[in-house]
């Protein structure tokens, strides 16, 4: 890289690097790291479709290969495993599911069998979910299992008055939510709860003027937002943040074009891909939330994203949720 | 030459075993420093372990295909998966016990401890890494509850120093911290044992916190801890889960009867909290961290003066602060409203001719946190337009005040 390249700014999206990128990720198997990141491969395939139908170019993988791949993650007891042999998990079945949604394919696999897995890791006392068989309990899992269950609409199978009551306890002073009762707040986990109490018409129990001041917060001086008070700004809060805030109908309160400017950095000029925060390393991940971000953004040649899925907006218009 | 998982495993058993390592939990191998605890529960450094991606190229080697140079462990990248595999069939297939009954003896439990030292030492997955610690603490609580001679804080004693290794080598993990919070919540609160253990821990994270005045995470501890030692003074007290700032504001708890049990310490606790923040505030200035710190504070303070656990004390009856320096004038305010606004005021005013970034967000904050408290206080409309503007116009870059400020004029 010159040393002219490396002072310019990237001032747009380059969707057809990107596209691309996605495209030749399953092709490097050589590499360590899709060795290495084996277990989150059917995330992965969320990550690149999510944002290619963003981009327009959802044909951009084979949707038989797609839909064949996810249906040999799924177990006999409904749940999905990250990959082919691996154990199931609450995250891959709701990855699992909003793929087979993008597809228009929910009728490859057996949908009870999904309900009932994903109603079996809430404890009933509680209302708190966990995400599989270590019984770890996560606010991150009652997102996944509500938006799963919405999607299938299968809400009535578990005890939503319970859950949302677990989310609640997780609240903290600042307005903020976290992962389990008196954990800090951290702007992931104030998706998650924000998002699951949008699905179950429970936003009124958000302080949304309180909660939006906190997310508003996290934008620094160079545009980007990060998760948690004087962490470093990474392209991934685009979303967390931008998403609960959009949900809250609060979005305006985040300076649009600092953060655009922040995430088009982030780009591969050469290669495709978004990067963390601009300089590093791109991947799939971060590809995503970058361009659900700049989508939010209302960012131009993009589709819209919905919110609460983190889905193509038609898509979930499409399954009769929104209107 | 092809090895299988189990001899994989057992090799690799043998090693950490014949080099006494005591590998924490949680992933710590990727900063190349792995700690031990002896059994006198004194922490030592141990040896160091690194994942390595080439092996051994000596088939004769004792660890072959492990290489083991000094202190340093290679683990051939090829096999990870093979022996973390079959480390993860022996610990699920215990978990299928404990869910079908446990079984009760102490092959069990070698097999738990020597499963999941492994499979933690090998998975970088931090979530499921913290999960099988508590698995296993929980079941051994539950295995000892009936027990009269057990005592859960030797258990809790043992936890703390790992975990406190690993948020101090690995600050920013937040499932570490909520583990690190889970442990102190195990804590009774009618125990001797108990309250010498949270006092330590208060002790711990005092010097944490100041000498990581940013770490947001290292601070919200400290809270979880603070309100479990008023606790121990009082039992009545709840923990303040679910509870914002507007909650209270909308609705304050109605105040306890607490004429027999009413003494100063909770006051004090909350008090000092109070003081050291601000002492922090003054040494270190612009740091968002110790602002929100002064604002969960200023929260927990109405909310405990509003039950009756916290109330004005006679200043003889309060220790001075520090040193006793000049500065601790404003270290030593009691924090009500008015006096807040003073500190507050005080930081805004103090260095406000230099021209430094450090400078300029402690003014940024400060005058946020008189929003915060003016909100917090209800105090009249005017006075907080007159905030959002000045913030509107030292922090242009943030739409939040600006669009705050377009509702009013």
């Amino acid at each position: 890289m010159t040393s002219t390249e490396k002072t310019e700014k990237p001032d747009e999206l380059f969707i057809d690097l990107h596209v691309k990128y996605i495209q030749t990720l399953d092709t490097k198997k050589d590499d360590l790291e899709y060795w290495l990141t084996e277990h989150l491969r059917l995330s992965g395939v969320y990550w690149g479709l999510t944002a290619l139908d963003l981009m327009n170019n959802v044909d951009a993988l084979n949707k038989e290969d797609v839909v064949k791949y996810v249906v040999s993650c799924q177990h006999d007891n409904g749940g999905f495993g990250g990959h082919v042999g691996h154990d199931p998990h609450l995250l891959y079945t709701l990855y699992a599911v909003q793929i087979l949604v993008i597809e228009d394919s929910l009728d490859a696999v057996n949908v009870e069998k999904i309900v009932e897995y994903v109603a079996s890791r809430q404890d009933r006392q509680t209302g708190a979910f966990t995400g599989d068989e270590w019984g770890e309990i996560d606010t991150r899992f009652s997102y996944t299992a509500i938006s799963c269950l919405s999607l299938l609409k299968r809400l009535d199978a578990i005890d939503v008055k319970k859950a949302i009551e677990y989310i609640m306890l997780c609240k903290n002073f600042d307005g903020g939510f976290g992962n389990t009762p008196g954990a800090e707040s951290h702007a992931g986990q104030i998706f998650c709860c924000v998002g699951a109490l949008a699905i179950v018409n429970s936003l009124h129990l958000v302080d949304a003027d309180l909660l939006g001041w906190w997310l508003c917060e996290r934008q620094l001086k160079n545009g980007g937002l990060n998760g948690r008070p004087e962490k470093l700004e990474d392209v991934c809060y685009s979303w967390w943040v931008l998403s609960a805030l959009s949900i809250l109908g609060r979005l305006h309160w985040i300076n649009k074009e600092k953060l655009i400017e922040f995430i088009l950095a982030a780009q591969d000029s050469e290669s495709g891909g978004i990067a963390d925060r601009p300089g590093d390393m791109v991947d799939v991940f971060h590809t995503l939330f970058g361009i659900t971000g700049l989508s939010l953004l209302g960012y131009p040649g993009l589709k819209p994203v919905d919110p609460v899925y983190c889905l193509p907006k038609y898509v979930v218009q499409r399954i009769g949720l929104v209107v | 030459m092809s090895m299988d998982g189990k001899t994989l495993y057992e090799l690799f058993n043998k090693i950490v075993d014949s080099h006494q390592m005591y590998f924490s939990l949680f992933g710590i191998l990727y900063f190349n420093k792995i700690y031990s605890i002896s059994n006198t529960n004194t922490l030592l450094f141990s040896e160091e372990i690194c994942l390595l991606p080439y092996q051994s190229t000596l088939p004769k080697d004792q660890y072959y295909p492990f290489l083991l140079i000094d202190s340093n462990l290679g683990i051939p990248l090829e096999h990870l998966q093979k022996i973390f595999k079959q480390a993860h069939g022996i610990f699920m297939n215990l978990y299928v016990d404990r869910v079908q009954g446990y079984n009760d003896n102490k092959e069990t439990i070698e097999l738990v401890k020597q499963s999941t030292r492994c499979l933690l030492l090998l998975n970088p997955d931090l979530y499921t890494a913290t999960n099988a610690r508590k698995w296993i603490i929980s079941n051994i609580i539950s295995r000892y509850q009936s027990d009269n001679k057990f005592d859960i804080t030797e258990l809790i004693r043992l936890e703390i120093p790992i975990i406190r290794r690993v948020v101090e080598l690995y600050p920013k993990n937040y499932y570490a911290w909520t583990h690190r919070h889970w442990i102190i919540s195990l804590l009774p609160i009618d125990s001797s044992n108990s309250i010498s253990l949270l006092d330590d821990e208060l002790l711990n994270m005092e010097k944490w916190v100041r000498t990581n005045v940013s770490d947001h995470s290292g601070f919200h501890h400290r809270q979880l801890c603070l309100i479990k030692k008023s606790q121990f003074y009082n039992s009545t007290i709840a923990n303040f889960l679910g509870i914002s700032r507007d909650n209270l504001l909308n609705q304050l708890p109605v105040p306890e009867n607490l004429s027999s049990t009413k003494t100063d310490h909770i006051t004090l606790l909350w008090f000092n909290e109070i003081r050291l923040t601000r002492d922090l505030i003054l040494r270190y200035p612009g740091h968002e961290t110790l602002w929100y710190h002064l604002r969960f504070l200023s929260v927990i303070w109405k909310w405990l003066s509003s039950l009756g656990h916290i109330y004005p004390i006679e200043s003889k009856n309060i220790e001075p602060y520090g040193d006793g320096d000049g500065e601790n004038i404003m270290l030593n305010l009691w924090p009500d409203y008015e006096n807040e606004l003073k500190f507050s005021r005080y930081c805004i005013l103090m260095n406000s001719d230099i021209d430094d970034e450090h400078i300029a967000l402690q003014k940024r904050y400060a005058i946020t946190y008189e929003l915060w408290i003016s909100e917090l206080h209800g105090v009249s409309n005017n006075n907080i337009d007159s905030l959002i503007s000045k913030l509107a116009e030292i922090a242009p870059e943030s739409n939040y005040y600006l669009c705050r400020k377009s509702n009013f004029s």
